[in-house]
């Protein structure tokens, strides 16, 4: 478990200890310089921690062992107030004298793999570092970011002798991504309605991820994970009586239902929140991959809609009562203004949203020479 | 190593850097948790908007 709250150690009774050597100075100066914290023994309620070899008594934010080292920074004199947050005032140097803290060799990997783990904002303790470069250099290298969020999660957070089986577990289910997997299910889908043999089946599993009734709500997405685990049942007790072609085609779409849930799982674990949709169009049926990423607390979750196939994208931030963000389109302005006002409009008054979405077009020819823009330049 | 008894030099409050999500994830994404569930309504409308977006781009082209 990673979150102990704010520790004030107020309740802490200061006693006579025995100092292991003092050879730091400079500690209360507020620098953001990272300080090596060394937890040498447990004490009361908290620890005793050496931080750049002075003794102190604190009760640390996350659970660490004896002889776990971890990098902070000064952000207090008084009290003495080490944050684990050092991503901010980011450099080289301060990178060098992270490794040089944790005895990691300096090279242009290790390098970025620092910068890495400040930008995901990870308590840089010693050994989930090396675990973490560790597995990067055996060949992790092709994980997307939000895959590497899982994993470091998975790293910092799964304690024991739990760690080796779901990091195996963890990269069983991410041999493909998520995206990769939504679209084999969307196949296969496809495939089951044009073959049709077990209609009843196959009606239920596409009502689904498709509803084909109301074309104004042609999305299926409340409870979704629920319903995919029901299908994830049928199906367990259904592909023995069937055609070989069929039975394949079941078996593939079960794998894929299992990796995706199991995908969503890892990924809602790490405070992500993915799904794959499809809908009914004019054109015929279109898959969808939404993601939602609450920030700490703060009552706002990262959205973004996409196709995973072109730009087009949704890419904004929703609160209770407001969506703000971006949409990317080819569509031209004028029939984009028009729809995002009906849309703003729309989730107003309808779901009491206050929408400020905007237009962004992608995909449009540059414009030929701008002989006011360039006057402007010379003026 | 030499060892001194020392005063303890002072209380250290050592924060978080960040805040760990904990718990199944299954549990998550099956119930209230999960952003999803809470703004169904709101992504079904933004994902039509889109489609209807890409639908009149196509017709212009």
């Amino acid at each position: 478990m990673m979150e102990k709250k704010y520790l004030h150690g107020n309740t802490i009774p200061v006693t006579k200890l025995s100092l292991i050597r003092d050879n730091s100075s400079g500690l209360t100066a507020i620098n953001y310089t990272p300080v090596k914290i060394e937890v040498i023994e447990k004490y009361s309620n908290g620890e005793k921690v050496l931080i750049n070899g002075k003794l102190y008594i604190t009760e640390l934010p996350i659970d660490l062992e004896i002889g776990d080292v971890v990098v902070g920074k000064v952000i207090k004199s008084n009290p003495l107030t080490v944050s684990l947050d050092i991503k901010k005032e980011n450099g080289a140097r301060k990178v060098d004298r992270i490794l040089k803290i944790l005895s990691i060799k300096n090279n242009s990997i290790n390098n970025e793999l620092i910068n890495l783990l400040l930008v995901m904002q990870k308590p840089l303790v010693k050994k989930y570092v090396e675990e973490f470069i560790e597995i990067m250099q055996s060949g992790g290298f092709n994980y997307s970011f939000d895959e590497l969020k899982v994993l470091t999660h998975l790293i910092w957070n799964v304690k024991g002798r739990a760690v080796k089986k779901t990091l195996k577990r963890y990269s069983e289910v991410f041999n493909e991504s998520f995206e990769i997997t939504g679209m084999k299910i969307f196949e296969i889908l496809n495939t089951l309605k044009i073959e049709s043999i077990d209609k009843s089946l196959t009606d239920k599993i596409w009502s689904v991820f498709v509803s084909e009734k109301d074309e104004d709500l042609p999305v299926v997405l409340k409870d979704k994970t629920n319903k995919e685990l029901e299908i994830l049942t049928l199906l367990n007790n259904r592909d023995t009586n069937s055609v070989d072609l069929y039975r394949s085609g079941i078996k593939s779409l079960k794998s894929c239902l299992e990796k995706l849930v199991l995908q969503k799982s890892f990924y809602a674990n790490a405070g992500i929140y993915k799904d794959f949709i499809i809908m009914k169009t004019v054109n015929g049926y279109k898959h969808y991959f939404v993601k939602y990423e609450p920030e700490n607390e703060s009552g706002v979750s990262n959205l973004l809609i996409n196709t995973g196939e072109s730009e087009e994208k949704i890419i904004g931030y929703l609160t209770k009562n407001i969506i703000y963000g971006e949409i990317h389109s080819p569509a031209t302005g004028l029939i984009s203004e028009y729809l995002i006002n009906e849309f703003n409009g729309y989730i107003n008054s309808k779901l009491k949203i206050k929408s400020y979405l905007r237009f962004k077009r992608i995909g449009a020819k540059p414009r030929k020479r701008n002989i006011y823009k360039s006057v402007a330049n010379y003026s | 190593m030499k060892k001194e008894s020392l005063q303890i030099q002072e209380k250290a409050r050592i924060i978080p850097g960040q805040t760990a999500l904990e718990s199944s994830g299954l549990n998550k994404i099956t119930g209230k948790e999960n952003p999803l569930n809470k703004n169904y309504t709101v992504t079904e409308q933004l994902v039509l908007l889109m489609e209807k977006l890409s639908k009149k781009s196509k017709e212009v082209m």
